[in-house]
């Protein structure tokens, strides 16, 4: 984190000249401008700093998993680096740019694995008084407490946050306006945040009327935080499902791109363009109100560490999940060697409302089934598979992580987290791919160096 | 008995050596600075970047030492209370979210107390010891951390 700093000329040697070396002329008149220009404003530098993580990824499965993380070891997944120049433009307004390379791992139907350069911070931070900032600008979403720095592996302990928890965040970037407030009462520090961003559109899809707010409450080894969110999620048509362009880039986050990717693959690519069109029309996929909650605890007294979040994420349509998530962790710092151990859950909260058997009576989902039947009769796809396609919705896993930070040396560390997960309950496990239902516990190994400078 | 003595010396003479290492930080401030006092909590959540201004409004400047300089250590072990790579994951945590910056590093004292002298909003750390009794009035000592 060390900010080097670049000092720009300075112009008070000018303003320091003795006035009698001066001449009342133009070139006077022009220091003077310049002395009220360089008095105007608190002296400006530009700061540079850095991150970088190299992750290496694994599992040991043949189909996509977390990430779409299989049995080939894979650079794309966790994988990041990133410059940030901060300016100060005067003592109050600083602007902040930051741009980022995030490994992209091809995800089934989402195109190939790469690097994606782009500018993932770009905001003018205001210090409008001593308790009360403003953000303008983009900025990273904040809904729980390591998603606006997934990216810098080095500030936290694992290799990537608990994906329990972190699958269901609802975005990683926002471009709004932020504000934040916070007061002191003795050594606790109370926080409070609420943003709001302008409206969203991509190929196909759009979010609209998205706002949040964060709570918390900190002191020198406690954080208690609680936080919400919302917004209106839009996916035009059936292309834009099919090809999740958005899955797992950070416009619609990886919940929405991947669940909804999980549905094509696992029975819609066998439907003609048609019957898709006519599926997903009827399964109303616009306007869709999304709730996002979430609770976090953290204590670190330099020795133990304890972190846990619960999350859940509610929406109106019976097309997307409603999901619950939560994780806790305990590590504890032996000198530079944290090992450090996770337990998680996650699983759909909404899996009766997609009960294929409920819905005989309900005519919205007979031009599913008029579909589905029209497949059948051409020997694709029978409304046995419907059933199945809709209970492939329902989603449920449990997991723990063992992993090891070893800070070796200063400002660079390396990890390791070794991911068991099981409890399917018959369902996907929230993975990218199909699963193998034979499959009883999955294996997600990630290794990484990472570093912040 | 004599061994006992001797080891009993020798261990005198450890401590004794290590003390000599530690050393007591004072907090310093302009003179101007309208705190007279302040406690270690305050401090630890200023050079945290979390206390962003003064109780006059001024937004504040942090001045911190080179990582190596053992009042370096001192302070980040008795005032901030974390360990070397947990500063480091914060302010990571800190500076990548645009939250805050860490202080701005200077090398010797005397720079820093001139600095200090000459800006109404930095605030610093240093060694006790190396303050000398004709600088004593150009900045404000506004806590002393007896090292442990």
């Amino acid at each position: 984190m060390r900010a080097w700093k670049v000092a720009t000329p300075s112009m008070r040697s000018l303003c320091l000249k003795p006035a009698s070396t001066m001449r009342t002329s133009l070139i006077t008149i022009t220091a003077s401008l310049s002395c009220l220009a360089s008095f105007s404003y608190a002296e400006p530098n530009i700061e540079f700093s850095g991150f970088a993580t190299f992750a290496f990824s694994s599992s040991n499965t043949e189909y996509e998993t977390d990430q779409g993380i299989n049995e080939d070891w894979s650079i794309y997944p966790n994988s990041a680096v990133g410059i940030q120049s901060a300016a100060n433009l005067n003592d109050r307004t600083r602007f902040i740019l930051q741009i980022e390379g995030r490994g992209h791992q091809e995800i089934v139907n989402t195109g190939q694995s790469e690097f994606e350069p782009d500018i993932e911070w770009a905001f003018v931070h205001l210090q409008a008084s001593e308790t009360s900032s403003f953000r303008i600008g983009r900025f990273q979403n904040p809904s729980l407490m390591y998603s606006d720095v997934v990216s810098v592996s080095y500030a936290y302990l694992w290799v990537t946050p608990p994906r329990e928890v972190y699958q269901l965040a609802p975005d990683t970037r926002i471009d709004g306006l932020s504000y934040d407030f916070q007061y002191f009462i003795k050594s606790w520090q109370l926080g409070f945040s609420i943003y709001g961003t302008t409206d969203f559109e991509q190929e196909n899809a759009s979010i609209e009327d998205r706002a949040g707010t964060v709570l918390s409450l900190q002191n020198d080894q406690h954080l208690f935080r609680i936080s919400a969110a919302k917004f209106k999620l839009s996916v035009d048509t059936p292309s834009a499902i099919q090809n999740s362009p958005f899955c797992p880039t950070k416009d619609f986050g990886i919940f929405f791109g991947c669940a909804i990717s999980a549905i094509d693959n696992n029975t819609f690519n066998q439907l003609n363009p048609d019957s898709i069109s006519s599926i997903s029309n009827k399964l109303s996929s616009q306007d869709m109100k999304i709730e996002f909650f979430s609770l976090g605890y953290e204590y670190d007294n330099s020795d133990l560490i304890i972190a846990s979040e619960l999350s859940e994420l509610e929406n109106a349509s019976a097309f997307l999940h409603d999901s619950r998530a939560g994780y806790l962790t305990i590590g504890y710092r032996f000198n530079t060697l944290t090992p450090h151990l996770t337990l998680a859950k996650a699983k759909t909260t909404d899996d009766r409302s997609r009960n294929f058997n409920q819905y005989t009576h309900f005519t919205g989902l007979n031009p599913v089934y008029a579909a589905l039947d029209d497949q059948d009769q051409n020997g694709s796809v029978s409304t046995a598979e419907a059933g199945s396609y809709l209970r492939s919705t329902n989603e449920n896993r449990e997991s723990a992580t063992l992993g090891l930070r070893w800070d070796y040396a200063k400002r660079t560390a390396l990890k390791a987290d070794f991911t068991y997960i099981n409890n399917f309950k018959d369902s996907n496990g929230f993975f990218s791919e199909a699963k193998d239902p034979t499959d009883k516990y999955v294996w997600i190994y990630r290794l990484a160096f990472t570093s912040a400078f | 008995m004599r061994r006992l003595g001797i080891l009993k010396i020798l261990l005198i003479l450890t401590l004794s050596q290590n003390r000599l290492c530690l050393a007591d930080i004072a907090i310093i401030v302009n003179t101007e600075n309208p705190i007279s006092n302040t406690d270690r909590a305050t401090v630890s959540n200023i050079f945290l970047g979390k206390v962003k201004a003064f109780p006059n409004g001024e937004l504040i400047t942090l001045i911190g030492q080179p990582e190596a300089h053992p009042i370096n250590k001192e302070f980040r072990e008795t005032v901030l209370k974390k360990t070397e790579p947990q500063l480091h994951s914060y302010w990571a945590r800190m500076l990548f979210t645009g939250r805050a910056k860490p202080p701005r590093s200077m090398e010797e004292t005397h720079e820093i107390i001139k600095f200090v002298s000459n800006s109404s909003n930095a605030i610093a750390y240093i060694d006790t010891n190396k303050l000398k009794p004709e600088e004593h009035d150009s900045i404000k000592v506004i806590l002393e951390i007896k090292s442990k």
